[in-house]
């Protein structure tokens, strides 16, 4: 077993503009539940606003890039992650047990998600945690996600979905956006914010093994029509999987369609393996590194959640059945 | 050792699960696999030092120290890029 100290998790919270992140923050500040945490703020306005207000609640943030945080990632929130833990190792700075970024409202995360994954600075010391996203209630006749393909990839690259200012829709119904949500990403859980919820909080929202969550369309249908093109689904195999003939489908699968490959998540058990599933997860051409879950988490065989972009369930699932099949039989050579 | 479980933190995900204290073996394995879903490009791929070689139809080679890398220069060096949706990919796999 490694001996280096664990990773910290990095978590991010997104949602459009206007949506509460700010809010939610400072309100998390004020209640204690940041106590250990350091905030990175990504603010696409010259002006600093949100650092202010956060301060203005007893916390302290450090604002990130003067621009869309989807821009700037490679740089200053990179090298604003890879200064906190240097001054943390070096008591500079109070000590953290995690990292919260605030993204502007603008962007769209999955570059951050696979920053936090690929880099190589980063990846000795940070690990990708948790990804909020907030959806305002009060929303006009046109839905959020078709807005623009930033506030799409916000859901879809989203764990768990809160659903805030509840108190200034008093008469809106959020099952109407929890069906649409769940259509697009079936995958994260949806709450809406009761003003004393923290999202962040492991304990209240555990960490989901990938599973859609219960009750969910399995095969959502899209509901706005400007997302015809979007569609979910759920992969299975019966029994162990060989992990050579699965990374290579899910590897050539990625650098071909990872544009469409929007999200996938879920548990396979391998054969010759220990019987602890693994969890695999990807966001487009971005494969997160495979985490083992204890024993009996999750199902025998395989089961995978995608989201896709004008790619269909089923072919996948062709797919992975023919890799897997042809993996079982022994090739002539092992060249082309 | 399982690789998820180690200290090295930059490894490639494929190699993750399956890396066990023989990760020669597992590299030869996803060669093998690599080479099968790529077999309508041309190219030759085997296992080499800690990557991969990919060698063209025309001879040109190249090292990839990673899958992500191997796909790159199958689709620079092959005669057509390997789809793993694509009508032609499914139906070799599925005769064999």
């Amino acid at each position: 077993m490694s001996d280096a100290a664990p990773l910290i998790a990095v978590d991010i919270l997104t949602g459009f503009l206007g949506s509460g992140k700010t809010t939610l923050i400072r309100r998390l500040v004020e209640g204690g539940c940041l106590r250990d945490t350091a905030i990175l703020v990504n603010e696409f306005a010259a002006l600093p606003l949100d650092q202010r207000l956060i301060a203005l609640s007893g916390g302290s943030a450090r604002v990130v890039g003067n621009g869309c945080i989807c821009c700037v990632v490679d740089g200053s929130v990179r090298d604003a992650l890879i200064d906190l833990a240097e001054r943390r190792a070096s008591d500079e700075i109070p000590p953290f047990s995690r990292v919260l970024i605030e993204t502007s409202g603008i962007a769209d995360p999955a570059g951050l998600v696979a920053t936090l994954a690929l880099d190589r600075r980063l990846k000795p010391r940070f690990r990708p945690g948790r990804v909020v996203t907030l959806i305002d209630l009060v929303e006009d006749e046109t839905p959020i996600e078709a807005i623009s393909p930033e506030a799409l990839s916000q859901i879809v690259c989203a764990d768990l979905i809160v659903l805030s200012k509840a108190d200034l829709a008093p008469a809106a119904s959020p099952d109407a956006i929890m069906r649409r949500v769940t259509g697009l990403n079936p995958l994260s859980q949806i709450v809406v914010d009761d003003g004393l919820l923290d999202p962040f909080d492991r304990t209240a929202f555990p960490e989901a093994p990938g599973r859609p969550q219960p009750g969910r369309s399995f095969i959502a249908a899209p509901a706005a029509p400007r997302h015809d093109a979007i569609r979910s689904g759920v992969l299975r195999i019966a029994g162990p999987v060989d992990w050579q003939a699965f990374a290579t489908w899910l590897s050539l699968l990625a650098h071909r369609h990872g544009g469409k490959l929007l999200r996938l998540k879920g548990t396979l058990t391998l054969s010759g393996g220990d019987g602890r599933p693994v969890l695999v997860q990807s966001v487009r051409h971005i494969v997160h590194r495979p985490e083992h879950l204890p024993a009996d988490s999750a199902p025998d065989g395989l089961e995978l959640v995608v989201i896709l972009r004008d790619l269909e369930p089923a072919l996948l699932q062709r797919s992975l059945e023919a890799f897997l099949r042809a993996g079982r039989v022994p090739a002539l050579s092992a060249t082309g | 050792m399982c690789g998820l479980c180690g200290s090295f933190t930059d490894i490639h995900w494929s190699t993750g699960p399956a890396l066990p204290a023989r990760p020669a073996a597992g590299r030869v394995a996803l060669a093998r696999e690599a080479a099968r879903a790529a077999s309508g490009s041309g190219v030759a791929i085997a296992a080499w030092g800690q990557g991969f070689r990919v060698t063209g139809p025309t001879g040109r080679t190249t090292l990839a120290a990673d899958l992500g890398a191997l796909w790159l220069a199958v689709d620079a060096l092959g005669r057509k890029a390997p789809d793993p949706l694509s009508e032609d990919c499914l139906a070799a796999l599925e005769r064999r």
